[in-house]
């Protein structure tokens, strides 16, 4: 073990968000090189998280001393609010430094227009720092200005085309959003007027099983629940996806909802552990099932690129529900849910972007009218493909993997003697059926025969970025040795 | 008796901010559900100060009654144009306020249908009812009181909102700042600066009036800010007084405004966020952390941020009040 990593890792930390805040900031200050700060920049946070992960690994030998809690400005907890590292932020960590870096590249050749670029960079930079800081906060009030940094500025990028439509889209955005982030405030009030503190770790040894605690956890995980699209609260993520631009579908469905999803995790393995019993697991895994069912059916439905795969990730979340009841039984399996919904970012943040390639190719996005530009954009089509086989689950794909651990988590459910367990499993081998059933309706276009039309030019870096993060999100798998015993450095957790 | 009185007021307040508030949701006319969001704002503010947190106070009047009623109100006179524009295609005419009120109730809100009624009003009364139950349970929490007390002598100012807003929590307000930049840069993106739909007020008043109050306005700003190192004011109510007599300027000469060249206008939007993060990577260097102050220095510091907060959350206003961006940001 490098002697040096433990002493390092603090400063690593603010240093990681003063580095994407100071981008932030540069960007809005000078619009004109925004493109070019946030290009650089995108590398040098990338490397800087890279970094952070490899001090983190070499730092943490102990699982339960892995957690390592950053005072800001000097100030403990409970009068300060700390900074807060484990396995589990660290995992979301690297994969928000690679979809984003991937989002920023290829935002190079998306957003060309000059006077656009003045306008997105600033915020895209503002939105990737919220995340960064979402992720390694660990204060209950601090969690919702940084959730509101997120909301805010991925609100303005939904709206950033300026069309009737991505304006209303991104109004429904905002105000369902604010209702969420209200609900979250108000149990946060609830927390900090019963118990005094606001720090997380401090809240988990003071939690007991009272009204107040069940209030705090049915609005803050409802809050939650809106802002990561969780069935029956996604009603604003179609529209929302629906015209905005490909880059920004790709960080919404890939980074914003998981942000999301980890802090509904988060609590409910910290502060509201304690609440959870079979009853409310059977309820959520229900939840995930018609979510499941009814994303995919609109997912087979809908007439146009972008809406299959705004309604395949509310589909795809309904495995994240489905395993809260895995994980009343065994409680090991959260590492799976987590590495799940890491392929499932990368593979969706991927195919986002290869649709927004077509889309930009052939001027719009039916998906009845695109044959011709499927057929002649061979390795755009591939990047969908082998990101869409990642969500089917094919085998040897990071999707796969993290299925095949959710079946097996389900089967200990029925090996453990429940019944509804047999739900699940038939859900989960199912969901994979259905899932096929949307990527083929989207690439069995290039394989008729038809004439071939590319479309108007995209940029090199368009035509490669998508297939690249198909790669990554492919080859996930044989990470995911790696990325299971990162999030066994997750003090707390089983 | 007094407190009798008091008691008699309590109640007279409450039940006014819940009519109020009702009859703000319930009207179907836009302009009067602004005029009274602004009067709900200042009977909130009322209720913050009985409640003793008169620096909520001072913000809930500032931001929530004044600036928001004065951006609702801009939004509303915006949308009136646009419509009035529609209907007579002639684009350049502001509105006429007399010929106005034909065209008003194109802006009526229609009321909700009926059959969302009753699911609606049961799913508040439940909401209310568990949250009611689970305030009952609280205790007398004494929150971070004491602890803030005990630090107070390291903190560099003498108010402990301010020592928690910019000392111990400074990470928080300074999000906050973001915050108002960020919804400033989404408003931006949407598009460029059109004339505001105003026009000048004909005759002595506006201007002489304008003579007599910025300058009232501007020694109020500045004496809230240097107020909230030992009593209740800061940096967000200066900056929203501010920002109400830029506004109440803009409002002077609607049709000529003169656009702030880009660069300077954006480093003063951003100055807040900047010298504060700025200022807490020194701090990260050398030693208390990332925005730390050393304990000699905090007084000065913290004056100097709160300064910078102040002229950019006066600045943000007034841009968010104007809407889009200058035409000098696209050159």
């Amino acid at each position: 073990m490098n002697e040096a990593a433990p002493a390092m890792l603090p400063l690593a930390i603010s240093g990681l968000v003063a580095l994407s805040l100071a981008l932030a900031i540069l960007a809005t200050v000078w619009p004109r090189q925004a493109h070019r700060i946030g290009g650089y920049g995108a590398v040098v946070v990338t490397a800087s998280v890279l970094t952070l992960s490899a001090l983190f690994l070499a730092a943490g030998p102990e699982p339960e001393s892995a957690a390592t809690r950053v005072a800001l400005g000097g100030w403990e907890a409970p009068l300060g609010l700390m900074l807060h590292l484990d396995g589990l932020s660290m995992t979301l960590l690297v994969l928000t430094a690679v979809v984003g870096l991937a989002t920023s590249l290829y935002s190079l050749g998306y957003v060309h227009d000059p006077i656009e670029r003045r306008q997105f960079w600033p915020l895209w930079l503002w939105l990737w720092a919220g995340l960064n800081m979402l992720l390694l906060s660990g204060d209950a009030f601090n969690l919702y200005i940084t959730l509101e940094v997120v909301s805010l500025s991925a609100v303005a990028l939904v709206a950033f085309t300026g069309t009737a439509a991505a304006v209303s889209g991104a109004m429904r955005y905002l105000l369902v959003n604010i209702l969420g982030s209200l609900s979250f405030l108000m149990g946060v009030v609830l927390l900090f007027g019963e118990h005094g503190v606001l720090d997380l770790v401090l809240l988990e040894a003071r939690t007991e099983i009272g009204p107040t605690e069940r209030m705090a956890a049915v609005l803050m995980t409802a809050g939650l629940m809106v802002k990561a699209a969780l069935f029956p609260l996604h009603v604003w993520l179609a529209p929302a996806h629906g015209s905005a631009p490909a880059p920004v579908s790709a960080v919404l469905s890939g980074l914003v909802v998981t942000g999301s999803f980890y802090l509904i995790l988060r609590l409910w393995m910290g502060p509201f552990a304690p609440l959870a019993t079979p009853a409310f697991g059977i309820l959520v895994g229900l939840l995930g099932v018609a979510a499941l069912v009814w994303g995919s059916a609109q997912a087979l439905r809908a007439g146009r690129l972008k809406s299959i795969v705004a309604y395949s990730t509310v589909a795809q979340f309904g495995y994240l529900l489905i395993a809260f009841p895995l994980m009343l039984v065994d409680p090991e399996a959260w590492k799976v849910v987590v590495f799940f919904a890491v392929v499932h970012a990368l593979a969706k943040a991927s195919v986002f972007l290869a649709a927004g390639t077509l889309q930009h190719a052939a001027g719009h996005d039916r998906v009845a009218e695109m044959g011709a530009i499927l057929r002649a954009r061979g390795r755009t089509v591939f990047a969908l493909g082998l990101a869409g086989v990642s969500l089917m689950g094919l085998p040897f794909t990071g999707g796969f993997i993290a299925k095949y651990l959710l079946l097996e988590a389900g089967l200990g459910t029925i090996l453990a003697g429940s019944l509804i367990g047999v739900l699940w499993v038939v859900a989960i081998a199912g969901g994979g059926l259905l899932a096929a059933g949307y990527v083929l309706r989207m690439v069995a276009p290039a394989f008729h025969h038809g004439p071939r039309d590319a479309g108007e030019a995209v940029s090199p870096w368009m035509d490669w970025v998508p297939l690249g993060l198909a790669v990554v999100a492919a080859a996930a798998g044989f990470a995911g040795t790696l990325t299971l015993h990162t999030l066994t450095l997750t003090p707390g957790a089983p | 008796m007094s407190d009798l009185l008091l008691v008699v007021f309590d109640l007279v307040l409450l039940v006014g901010l819940l009519g109020v508030a009702w009859r703000c949701l319930a009207s179907t006319d836009l302009f009067r559900a602004v005029v009274l969001f602004i009067t709900f704002g200042l009977l909130l503010a009322l209720a913050w100060v009985r409640l003793e947190a008169p620096d909520i106070a001072l913000a809930e009047a500032a931001i929530g009654a004044g600036i928001t009623g004065a951006l609702l109100l801009v939004t509303l006179e915006r949308l009136r144009s646009i419509v009035v524009e529609r209907r007579r295609g002639q684009p350049d005419e502001p509105p006429d306020p007399a010929g106005a009120d034909a065209l008003l109730h194109a802006l009526h809100d229609p009321p909700p249908p009926r059959r969302t009624f009753v699911p609606a009003l049961t799913f508040a009364l439940v909401v209310g009812g568990l949250m009611v139950t689970a305030l009952w349970h609280q205790p007398d929490a004494v929150g971070l009181e004491p602890v803030v007390d005990e630090h107070m002598d390291v903190s560099g100012v003498d108010h402990p909102i301010t020592a928690v807003l910019l000392n111990f929590r400074a990470y928080d307000t300074f999000l906050e700042l973001a915050i108002v930049l960020i919804a400033l840069l989404g408003a931006w993106s949407l598009g460029r600066y059109d004339r505001l739909p105003a026009r000048p007020a004909p005759g002595p008043i506006l201007p002489g009036t304008l003579r007599l109050l910025v300058p009232v306005a501007i020694v109020t700003g500045v004496y809230i800010l240097w107020a909230g190192s030992h009593a209740p004011g800061g940096a967000f109510q200066a900056g929203a007084i501010l920002g109400a007599a830029g506004i109440l300027l803009v409002l002077a000469r609607p049709r000529d405004l003169p656009m702030a060249p880009s660069s300077p206008l954006r480093l003063g939007l951003a100055a807040g966020v900047a010298l504060f993060l700025a200022i807490g990577i020194v701090g990260l260097l050398i030693g208390p952390g990332l925005l730390g102050y050393p304990p000699a220095w905090a007084y000065p510091l913290i004056i100097v941020i709160e300064v910078a907060a102040t002229l950019s959350i006066a600045l943000t206003l007034v841009a968010l009040f104007i809407a889009g961006r200058p035409a000098g940001d696209d050159r």
